[in-house]
């Protein structure tokens, strides 16, 4: 436990100082991949709240995902709204798609809710493509404004996208965290491990699972405005359940459910393998299943679960080291 | 005399090296899938660009304004996705790529735009994608066809053969047949055609019988199929089993291979294919550089190029021709000769280019290629009886 909360600070701060350090020497191509790692970061620790504290598998996220993508789209385009305003009621139009959502899903469980989902995913994708007059349908959004500049960075828009999806990283995170450690939190926790003795308890089950789906309903929404101001372009093929619907699953999977950090290791992991195996794309499909075969049969927890046992082994062996030393003494 | 021999020999073969030495890299980049579900389109195109560049390295490079230049040919990934595309053109711009082939998807085209756009020192020769608006005539030229010459092939089709009513089938993630669906529809009820019904698939599918079952009942003379040869298949295959007589006319890209994976042979017999002339209608129809690509395909990579690799051919010549007109590989000074290029201009192309005002081989940044219908015999496209190609370029 003690180790958790240990990664729980060190990770993040690995994350701004590698940050810190990289962004003023890596290059555009760098800064693109970096900020579509942070925007799936901000888009894997939301989502882990969900997965991660109630158990509850969604596949509608990449849906959600979308809806903030498009509602910053067309209100920056044809609204001419700024950025910022298009932001936050990206987030809020998501979270509120989010939380209806939750109202119908969560009468069921387990495997009926994520196929519940899953059905959502796909009539959500459905109608970003039949929605022409909204969404642009299949040809979508072309010419999307870019983000504001923050000062100092008007001549380095690719660095400017990056710091901004960081300090939006470290608002969904930070929030994550707040959430985690509230009684909503708790219950949540309570929820996932037996509902049953949870309402036995008294504690208000619907209430957490609803407050967790739309808080990371809020966050998948804000995650798809920044998609959309950065690429200045979005088509309904990214929000597919099987493109970002079903890879959120397999960033928090992948990462360490229930952990927050985790899933950033996560999302680092797999959007950076293809460009990593860029020289040899053939094998690029063949390596990204042994990655999950080898997570789902050798590390269920992760590579928080990872990190956490070889740190707990490392701490165990310190320990016995020092007793020795002592005994010798 | 055997002095003067080794002396001429030495002499030679210091030239050689000399060339060989002095000359430059240039690397022009592409944007295809040459992994995933679109490889079979998109690794052909790969390969015939790599060929060229291959073969003029061959020769001894591409002399522009009197510098040798090594080509190269850098492969950007997109594997048909938006997000990929944009993340491989990026890497190719970090590595200093100043000219672009592709990209061949239409999903990826509208989202590199924005970029392509903003760049002066960055040239696109699309050769794939048939998206609507995506081309500017600036910094991006196309040399495949746009959707309208697809959906003309088709009206042409109609009116030829005295269609009094058509069906229309869509897929509806093909960016380029949905974006213009509506105007071809407008242009079939012009030409006196009546549309008695529109329905759409998704790539993917793989049961049609409820659209099928809704428009058999308007009893169509014609149904038309639009988007991949895959679906194209499976619901010729279903309309044929639903009881439908009349005549199938697809449009779209349809390398014989793909077509029977999904469908018998016969099946396919009378089924009409009406899109801008590829690869192996160029062939077909005896066209020399066709021929050529062909063979040199074979020769390198055993087996016969597909429909796309026309089009990449043609971009290779005619984006170096344009450097060489130039006198320069500035993507600015390309990009003003190809404005002024005429399509007699271009050696070895194999598409026979239907040429605008003044000879010239774009207008807004679009060629003109030429379309017609084929209809499957055996076991591949045929070209209809006294089908004859008016030649534009050189061969």
């Amino acid at each position: 436990m003690k180790q958790e909360i240990t990664f729980r600070w060190v990770i993040p701060a690995i994350v701004v100082l590698l940050a810190v350090i990289g962004i003023p020497f890596a290059n555009d191509y760098l800064l693109y991949v970096a900020t579509i790692i942070v925007l799936m970061s901000i888009l894997a620790v939301s989502y882990d709240v969900l997965l991660g504290l109630t158990g509850y598998l969604s596949l509608a996220h990449g849906f959600l995902y979308g809806v903030g993508a498009y509602t910053t789209a067309y209100l920056t385009t044809n609204s001419g709204w700024g950025y910022w305003p298009a932001l936050v009621a990206s987030a809020v139009i998501s979270g509120v798609m989010g939380t209806v959502i939750a109202l119908v899903a969560f009468r069921t469980r387990g495997i009926y809710f994520a196929v519940l989902t899953l059905g959502i995913g796909l009539v959500g994708y459905q109608l970003f493509l039949v929605l022409e007059p909204i969404t642009g349908g299949v040809g979508g959004f072309i010419g999307i404004p870019g983000l504001p500049s923050l000062p100092g960075f008007a001549d380095a828009p690719q660095r400017n996208n990056l710091v901004i999806a960081l300090l939006v990283l470290a608002v969904a995170y930070g929030a994550s965290m707040l959430f985690l450690r509230s009684s909503i939190g708790a219950a949540c926790l309570a929820v996932r491990e037996d509902v049953v003795l949870a309402q036995s308890l008294g504690i208000r089950i619907g209430m957490a699972r609803l407050c967790a789906f739309s808080f990371s309903a809020v966050f998948a929404g804000a995650a798809g405005s920044l998609f959309a101001a950065i690429s200045n372009f979005v088509g309904p093929d990214d929000f597919s359940v099987m493109a970002t619907g079903f890879q959120t699953v397999v960033y928090v999977v992948v990462g360490g459910m229930g952990t927050l950090w985790g899933p950033v290791l996560g999302a680092v992991l797999i959007v950076a393998l293809p460009e990593i195996l860029r020289g040899a794309s053939t094998y690029a499909v063949f390596i990204y299943g042994l990655i999950l075969l080898f997570f789902i049969l050798f590390a269920p927890k992760g590579i928080a679960g990872f990190l956490l046992a070889a740190a707990k082994r490392m701490s165990r062996s310190g320990r016995v080291v020092i007793s020795k030393e002592a005994e010798a003494r | 005399m055997k002095m003067m021999k080794t002396l001429l020999t030495a002499a030679t073969f210091l030239s050689a090296s000399a060339v060989g030495s002095f000359a430059e890299n240039l690397t022009l980049g592409e944007l295809h899938p040459v992994t995933g579900p679109a490889s079979f389109y998109g690794l052909v195109m790969s390969q015939t660009l790599k060929l060229r560049a291959e073969q003029t390295n061959e020769k001894g490079g591409l002399d522009v304004g009197g510098t040798k230049y090594t080509l190269s040919i850098a492969t950007g990934d997109d594997q048909a996705q938006a997000t990929k595309g944009v993340a491989a053109l990026r890497k190719l711009m970090t590595d200093d790529v100043h000219f672009i082939f592709g990209p061949l998807a239409s999903a990826v085209a509208p989202a590199v735009k924005p970029i392509i756009d903003k760049q002066t020192d960055l040239l696109q020769i699309i050769d794939g994608s048939i998206a609507d608006g995506v081309v500017n005539g600036k910094n991006s030229f196309r040399v495949q066809a746009s959707a309208d010459t697809y959906n003309n092939a088709v009206l042409n089709y109609l009116t030829e053969n005295k269609v009094k009513s058509v069906a229309v089938m869509t897929d509806r993630s093909h960016q380029g047949f949905v974006m213009s669906e509506k105007r071809m529809g407008e242009s079939i009820e012009k030409a006196g055609v009546k549309v008695t019904g529109l329905e759409h698939f998704q790539i993917g599918d793989t049961d049609f019988s409820a659209q099928l079952t809704n428009l058999r009942a308007s009893m169509p003379d014609a149904l038309v199929l639009r988007g991949y040869p895959g679906e194209g298949a499976l619901i010729t295959k279903q309309a044929e089993a639903l009881g439908f007589k009349g005549q199938i006319v697809w449009e779209m890209g349809a390398p014989p291979s793909t077509v029977m994976k999904n469908i018998p042979s016969a099946q396919m017999d009378g089924v009409t294919n009406c899109i801008p002339r590829m690869m192996a209608d160029y062939v077909r129809l005896n066209v020399p550089n066709a021929l050529k690509l062909q063979e040199e395909f074979k020769k390198k990579y055993g087996e016969d190029p597909g429909e796309n690799a026309s089009f990449s051919n043609d971009a290779f010549w005619i984006l170096t021709t344009a450097m060489q007109k130039a006198g320069s590989i500035k993507a600015p000074d390309v990009a003003k000769a190809l404005t002024e290029m005429k399509v007699t201009d271009v050696p070895n192309l194999i598409i026979q280019y239907q040429p605008y005002e003044n000879g010239l081989l774009f207008k807004d940044g679009q060629a003109n290629p030429p379309s017609a219908c084929q209809v499957w015999k055996g076991e591949s496209w045929q070209n209809p009886p006294g089908d004859k190609i008016e030649m534009t370029t050189k061969n």
